[in-house]
């Protein structure tokens, strides 16, 4: 104790310490023991601060919970992650259990490592490489009959689609705005636009069509007359989990790009703007009143 | 793997604590967006550094600690924004309300952010982590004395800021 307790002021006494917190031995429960025993109406006063205490201690603990919270935090770690890592960084590492992180460890719900690069061929490589072709010719026969009795591969989950988007609005920037005008070309039969996109007078569409993993989407780049670009991804594909409308905040964010996604009849969509909430809500048409 | 240090897988730490950070959060920034942002920040911090975390019992308060390093490194970065101080004004003593049966919430909230940001931290450490003005004093690495006499202003201002808004019309 680097100063006297004996000098502190009742009021922050009173304010600032806690007996049942602070401990019996503490030298400034004892000097607020001291003066409640000697000064009686200083224990009113404490029963009020600590009844108010407990009030706002109680409102402050009181804040609504977003919807889907943890789903986007993990949604922007995975993001996050998967783009500060360069291959053979933490994903190898993680891999190989050589990393100085923890071994419980688990880098958000889906990131894929890139197989480490540039590796020296040893004949060992060789007799391997060699061996494994032995296995695959001889295993052309059980692939086929495979391919023939395949199953359909399994449905995209919305993070999954999202993460995907986000991956390629960000890798194909350099392209937006090259594909053809909406207004003198319409997109291939299935694909549209979606009634929740905002357009201001002077909009620009364009359409492009991409890869979104193993899905090809239809991209309509939207470049409002503000200077704003987004992209609206359309997929002509169900997929499950997907609202029924547009959210009006962002789900995901990176450090350049926010997106959302819904779904109308059979399609998916996934807007992804250059920009934070505000931008992104500017794309969008305003709420309607539930009717 | 760093000596002591814990194995919590991150969707654990995301689903037992996101909830409490967004919480604080929210207290500290204000608005529900920069809530998240801030959250999201948290968490990424969390991951970079899970390393330091030695006990994965400590866990909510270690995110905690992120948390506000996280929020006063903004504000500094944004310096100029807040930076009033409560000064002498704060410390004409206000009776302590008679207690209610509920503050609201969202006025507790107005009244917490008329309070400059180095108090109002320390009245979140107090009110809502529960920590001790020791615990504030070396989390913060201010002087005991300090910690006592800017919480004892904070309560004063918060308490006289929401006498003030709950007379106010609607």
């Amino acid at each position: 104790m680097d100063w006297d307790p004996k000098q502190i002021p009742d009021r922050e006494l009173l304010e600032a310490v806690r007996p049942e917190r602070d401990g019996a031995d503490d030298p400034l429960v004892k000097e607020l023991r001291d003066r409640l025993e000697s000064r009686p109406e200083l224990v009113g006063q404490l029963r009020d601060l600590q009844n108010v205490d407990r009030e706002l201690a109680q409102a402050l603990r009181n804040v609504p919970i977003p919807l889907g919270l943890e789903e986007r935090i993990l949604i922007h770690l995975t993001q996050v992650l998967q783009d500060s890592e360069p291959a053979g960084g933490l994903c190898e590492d993680l891999a190989s259990g050589s990393t100085g992180a923890p071994s419980g460890v688990a880098i958000g719900p889906a990131i894929h490592c890139s197989p480490a690069e540039g590796r020296v061929l040893t004949r060992r490589n060789w007799l391997v490489a060699l061996l494994s072709g032995a296995c695959a010719a001889g295993l052309g026969s059980v692939a086929v009959w495979l391919w023939r009795n395949r199953v359909k591969p399994r449905p995209l989950t919305p993070t999954e689609l999202a993460t995907g988007v986000a991956q390629v609005f960000e890798q194909t920037l350099d392209q937006f705005g090259t594909g053809r005008l909406l207004s003198t070309e319409p997109p291939p039969a299935g694909y549209r636009m979606s009634r929740e996109i905002r357009l201001f007078p002077g909009a620009t569409v364009t359409w492009r069509s991409v890869a979104v993993g193993r899905i090809t989407a239809v991209v309509f780049d939207i470049a409002q007359p503000g200077g704003e670009q987004g992209s609206l991804f359309a997929i002509a594909e169900a997929i499950e989990g997907l609202p029924p409308f547009p959210p009006y905040r962002p789900v995901l964010q990176t450090s350049r790009s926010s997106l959302g996604w819904w779904r109308e009849t059979q399609n998916a969509f996934v807007l992804a703007v250059l920009g934070g909430p505000r931008i992104y809500q500017r794309f969008l048409n305003p709420p309607r009143p539930l009717t | 793997m760093a000596d002591g240090a814990a194995t919590v897988p991150i969707e654990e730490l995301v689903s037992r604590y996101a909830q409490d950070v967004y919480r604080y959060a929210y207290r500290l920034a204000g608005s529900a967006p920069d809530a998240e942002d801030l959250t999201q920040e948290t968490f990424l911090a969390a991951v970079k550094n899970l390393s330091q975390l030695a006990n994965p019992d400590a866990a909510k308060s270690w995110l905690f600690t992120i948390l506000r390093n996280q929020f006063l490194a903004k504000r500094r970065r944004a310096s100029g924004i807040n930076v009033q101080s409560l000064g002498d004004a704060a410390t004409e003593l206000v009776a302590a309300p008679e207690p209610s049966d509920e503050i609201d919430g969202e006025l507790v909230q107005k009244a917490l952010m008329a309070i400059p940001d180095d108090h109002r931290v320390i009245l979140l450490m107090f009110y809502f982590e529960e920590a001790s003005y020791k615990e504030i004093s070396q989390q913060l690495g201010i002087p005991m004395g300090t910690v006592m006499s800017r919480l004892s202003r904070a309560k004063e201002a918060l308490r006289k800021r929401l006498l003030t808004l709950a007379r106010e019309p609607n």
